[in-house]
């Protein structure tokens, strides 16, 4: 197990050294270059100056040479700096991760809670109503285009009920709050991303918990159980639920990248400070060291994620020997 | 999202709005603006984006300003004199200007942003404006000389540039991460107190302000990237100021019970531009063909909702270059098919599109994603073109790929896009032959030896008669030679709430007195706790 | 046996439910030329914005087009690029998973660390440089979609083999001395057949909101052709004043993408080896 282990954390480093090279290929062929985002057909900005700013951003080396000089300065845990304001990639970074881990834990929580018991319990109740009505109610939050949902839910509860806020993640006067009021205000405004982040989110994990029950429902050794006359409750809990959680676990652990992740469209419509945002403003304004930085934390987190996965799983089922 | 602020005084108080009523004076409440996009750098000199612009407008001064009506005032210069020979500008500064920290404003601050316009390692795309700049010298400490090696009408407007705080930068550290670009001293009416990214900055009165301490208490620059959810923070009154566009304009009324309405005609003009080298669109003929069947009009009742109007040339009507008898094109199908049929384009299969050689007539439209209008306009074309048999395709391109892979490598047939204009009407950069290399603006490639001349005596003469008669003249030549099809001047909506007394709109646009508006004591909205 | 399966697809009413919509809306795609009152490119600017009245019985758009003319010729643009997308995704996906399952050892290894990198990789520059090197078309956004998609699938076939190998009759089958192949595609495809029809499901769904979220960015399919992705985020910019706008494509993105998956899950119950 050890041995596995430290045979899987070594080969994550080719694999991260692959996607970096992948991505920073992939980003220098993609047209454009950061001086034309930035510098936006403005009338004032001369064809000279823009190819000065290449050159001081040293972007009119040959491509190897800047991914070699790239590689340097990562063994050094030097992301750069951003092209858009001089600023570190991974202090731009670290400011989005409280309010991106906060809003994903918090839905993720949610998602986990609500998820595997429905799962369960539409798998207990298969063809019954309850499972009826649970298959098409996570179903619902699945095919609904969220960005659309969030401004139907803004405009109930924001605008015509005036119970929550609209956008944002404080008010106005947040600073002059006291703390229990600031804490009140963050959990106003968080109510509306989260549900809506978790019960379009839901359908994945209750679907696989639920099909990964009934599965197992259905195996020798639960008939085996039952026949034995042990409780029901302890079948369940004891040896169904278990194995039905094997490839939920591969769900979950796919899923962890998913917490510094974020949804784009998703934080633009609630104009949340989060990573998703900055992703997506760095591809297009070519901001090569964010987009560098951003790649490689979550290329890391998804290998941990599916490392941690796939150790978990070997912990959950002893079927599997992992060599 | 208003166009630019240009902060600074006006010693112009209008007539209607005298603010007498304004008994207690520094009375607080904040204002809402809001943006789609964060700030960059708040320094003036490395920021090009209009939200880090319109920040820098409120902490930063230039020397010179742009008053209401669009004449140049002075800013932190009280006054200035320009050589005979156009060569010298001297400007002689106002006294005791401080800085938000305390410390005096001198002549040596306007020479230190000079050097770091020039200064090749600084990241600042705006050299070029000063290229032409042979010194800069403090006479003394209120008065600065600039020496020009050719006479450059434009230098004035080049002078708008925000004045950087020498003390600051000069300490420690390199410009380019300087963390004062995070945390500016300016000269400004409003301070600097936080900002945090993608969510807001928030700027604060400045108390010593040279001209008096604005009323409004805050000014809080909220970042909601979505036009739809920006719409419905207003009619939530959590925002108090919104651009808008043509259709929230002419919303329900009940939408705006708590917001004055106003629009502007912009600084700016939207264009079918033809790439000239492309062998079809070298006759004349061809182009005027084009321009005869597009109903303008059309566009702008079904895009615009009226508020615009019908573009004549690259002036907008509102600039002193524009020339009102410069007679638009008709719109006219019926001179489009019998000047194609002229250049030998007939429909010989009945496709109802016109073929020659067994060629169709026909060409692809670019425009850039993100912006509604421009789409709509390439539909609207592309549905009228079809009525005389050009078969139109329109696409639409992510912005980088679209300037680098298409404009830049001359690869289009027609774009279709739009300028903001500087007040200036020097557009040197847009129409000289000399200006079509790869990434410079005359990317549709127009040569003309007349209008290349124009352009040149333009820009070195400074008598505002005789600049106004060169560029009446080159408005004429476009208007004839249709190197593209000047399509409308847009207006700009912007609503603004209605506790805010002061807002009026003039040739600058809106926000040019924004440090005087003030709201009255009863209705204040946001109380302030913060203390000094 | 086919018809076996059949019919206990169709004793599930919620699945019945869902094929009746699937057909109802190949029909209407086949049939939009026809049923369209007008033509769904036909502007006319005077009648923008009005709400739904007889004549335009979903109302018009911001240029005066039919939005149930639109919508009608939306159903062959989104279904085109769910089912296409989900075509290729598990075309890739199930031959990567079964292989990497079945084989382990190196080329499991290698197909792993392959589906690693994929699933590192930022969908969304492969698709700016896709729409930036080719056309951006209905193709180009249908591939797309598809060849980003598959890494999951990929990872849970495999995982559904890695516990099936181990399982009595596999190991019997391999006593027995069956050809690889036929053990794969015969023993072990057949019981990994849920999870590929349940990913599939979800997927096509998955792809006709991907649409959505690249029509929201303005890198779906291009103008005239349109989606319902495309109306609705045209739509979203005027919520405040034409509700139809929204109203009508949302919801048929809603109910389509619910149709596949109650489908999906019907036929995962109907199709199951182990119901036997």
């Amino acid at each position: 197990m050890i041995n596995y282990f430290f045979r899987r954390l070594l080969l994550t480093i080719p694999v991260l050294l692959g996607i970096t090279l992948l991505t920073f290929l992939v980003m220098h062929l993609t047209p454009g270059s950061p001086a034309d985002t930035m510098t936006d057909m403005n009338l004032k900005v001369s064809a000279q100056a823009k190819s000065r700013l290449a050159e001081l951003y040293g972007l009119n080396k040959p491509l190897h040479v800047q991914y070699v000089r790239w590689l340097g300065r990562i063994v050094r845990l030097d992301f750069g700096n951003s092209f858009r304001d001089e600023r570190p990639a991974i202090r731009k970074i670290a400011e989005r991760l409280p309010a991106t881990l906060l809003l994903n834990i918090l839905s993720m929580g949610l998602i986990l809670i609500i998820a595997i018991p429905l799962g369960v319990l539409a798998a207990l109740y298969q063809k019954k109503l309850f499972d009826t009505v649970a298959t098409i109610g996570v179903y619902i939050g699945f095919s609904i285009p969220a960005f659309w949902l969030a401004l139907m839910l803004m405009i109930l509860f924001g605008l015509k009920l005036g119970w929550l806020p609209l956008s944002g993640l404080h008010s106005i006067n947040y600073d002059d709050l006291s703390l229990p009021g600031k804490c009140l205000d963050l959990a106003r405004h968080l109510v509306l991303p989260v549900f809506i982040s978790a019960f379009t989110g839901l359908a994945g994990l209750t679907r696989y918990t639920r099909s990964s029950m009934i599965d197992v429902l259905k195996q020798d050794y639960i008939r085996m159980a039952y026949a034995k006359g042990l409780p029901r409750r302890r079948i369940l809990f004891h040896h169904a639920l278990k194995n039905a959680l094997l490839p939920v676990i591969t769900i979950f652990g796919l899923s962890l990248p998913g917490l510094i992740g974020g949804g784009f469209i998703f934080e633009t419509i609630f104009a949340y400070p989060g990573m998703g945002r900055l992703g997506y403003d760095a591809i297009m304004a070519r901001d090569y060291p964010v987009v560098m930085a951003v790649g490689v934390i979550v290329a890391f987190l998804t290998l941990a994620g599916n490392l941690i996965a796939d150790m978990s799983y070997a912990i959950a089922d002893p079927r599997i020997t992992l060599k | 999202m208003l166009a630019v602020f240009i902060a600074g005084c006006t010693k112009t108080p209008s007539a209607g709005h005298a603010p007498n009523n304004r008994a207690n004076h520094n009375n607080g409440d904040a204002y809402i603006a809001s943006s789609i996009g964060d700030a960059s750098f708040l320094n003036p000199i490395l920021s090009s984006d209009s939200s880090s612009g319109q920040i820098n407008g409120l902490i930063f001064n230039g020397l010179v300003k742009y008053d209401r009506n669009l004449a140049v005032v002075g800013d932190l210069a009280k006054q200035w004199d320009v050589s005979t020979d156009g060569l010298t500008i001297t400007f002689h500064l106002r006294n005791n200007i401080l800085w938000h920290d305390g410390m005096p404003f001198t002549a040596d601050d306007v020479v230190y942003t000079f050097d770091q316009l020039r200064n090749p390692s600084v990241k600042t795309p705006y050299g070029s404006d000063y290229e032409l700049v042979k010194n800069v010298t403090a006479i003394d400490s209120a008065t600065v000389r600039i020496v020009y090696r050719r006479p450059f009408a434009p230098a004035l407007e080049s002078w708008m540039i925000g004045i950087l705080p020498k003390h600051i930068f000069s300490n420690a550290g390199d410009f380019n991460t300087h963390p004062a670009n995070r945390r500016p001293v300016g000269t400004g009416p409003f301070m600097f107190s936080e900002w945090k990214t993608d969510e807001k900055i928030i700027l604060i009165a400045n108390p010593r302000y040279f001209d008096g301490e604005p009323p409004v208490s805050r000014y809080v620059f909220r970042i909601i990237p979505d036009q739809s959810v920006q719409f419905l923070e207003l009619r939530n009154e959590s925002i108090d100021e919104d651009s808008l566009t043509p259709d929230q304009w002419r919303a329900y009324p009940e939408f705006f019970t708590q917001y004055n309405k106003f629009n502007y005609p912009s600084f700016s003009y939207t264009y079918l531009g033809f790439n000239l080298t492309v062998p079809l669109f070298a006759d004349k003929r061809m182009r005027q063909a084009i321009a005869c069947a597009i109903n303008k009009q059309e566009i702008i009742d079904g895009v615009l909702l009226g508020n615009g109007r019908a573009a004549t040339g690259p002036f907008p009507p509102q600039s002193w270059a524009y020339d009102p008898s410069v007679k638009d094109i008709a719109y006219d199908p019926a001179r489009t098919r019998a000047l194609l049929t002229t250049l030998g384009w007939i429909d010989t299969n009945g496709d109802g599109y016109l073929e020659k050689s067994g060629k169709t007539l026909g060409f692809t439209i670019l425009t850039n994603q993100g912006n509604k209008m421009r789409m709509l306009t390439a539909e609207i074309i592309q549905a009228q073109l079809k009525n005389v048999g050009i078969k139109v395709a329109v696409r639409v391109l992510e912005w980088s790929s679209f300037v680098h892979q298409f404009i830049d490598k001359r690869n289009f047939d027609v774009v279709m896009l739009g300028w903001s204009l500087a007040r200036d009407p020097d557009q040197y950069a847009l129409w000289h032959s000399d200006q079509t290399h790869e990434g410079q603006y005359n990317f549709m490639s127009y040569k003309n030896s007349m209008v290349d001349k124009l352009l040149e005596d333009g820009r070195t003469t400074f008598n505002t008669h005789q600049r106004k008669l060169i560029y009446n003249r080159i408005h004429r030549i476009l208007a004839e030679d249709v190197p593209c099809i000047f399509l409308y001047y847009p207006e700009s909506l912007v609503a603004i709430h209605k506790r805010f007394r002061g807002p009026e709109v003039a040739a600058a646009g809106i926000g040019w007195n924004f440090q005087k508006w003030w709201v009255p004591a009863g209705e204040i909205k946001y109380k302030m706790h913060y203390e000094k | 046996m086919m018809r076996f399966y059949m019919l206990r697809l169709l004793k599930q009413k919620s699945a019945l439910a869902g094929l009746i919509i699937i057909l109802a809306l190949i029909g209407g795609g086949i049939c939009a030329q026809i049923l369209s009152p007008c033509d769904p490119a036909q502007q006319h600017v005077v009648k923008r914005l009005q709400s739904p009245q007889a004549g335009y019985l979903m109302g018009t758009d911001d240029l005066g087009r039919d939005v149930l003319s639109r919508m009608l010729h939306g159903i062959r643009v989104s279904l085109g690029v769910g089912i296409v997308a989900v075509g290729i995704m598990v075309i890739i996906g199930t031959l990567l998973g079964l292989t990497a399952g079945y084989c382990g050892g190196l080329i499991d290894s290698i197909i792993m660390r392959f589906v690693d990198i994929v699933l590192c990789f930022p969908t969304f520059f492969l698709i700016l440089i896709v729409i930036a090197f080719l056309e951006p078309s209905l193709y180009t956004v249908m591939g797309v979609i598809g060849i980003t998609s598959w890494p999951g699938l990929a990872r849970l076939v495999r995982a559904e083999v890695l516990s099936l190998r181990e399982r009595d009759y596999i190991a019997a089958a391999k006593m027995l001395g069956l050809g690889r192949a036929r053990l794969i595609f015969v023993h072990i495809l057949p019981n990994v057949i849920s999870p590929i029809i349940v990913a599939a499901t979800l997927g096509v769904g998955d792809a006709i909101l991907t649409e959505s979220g690249l029509s929201f960015l303005g890198l779906g399919v291009q103008p005239p052709v349109a989606s319902w992705g495309q109306m609705l985020t045209t739509g979203k910019e005027y919520i405040h004043i034409a509700w139809w706008l929204s109203l009508f494509p949302g919801c048929a993105i809603l109910i389509t993408v619910l149709a596949f998956n109650l489908l999906g899950e019907g036929l995962r119950n109907a199709l199951d080896p182990k119901q036997l």
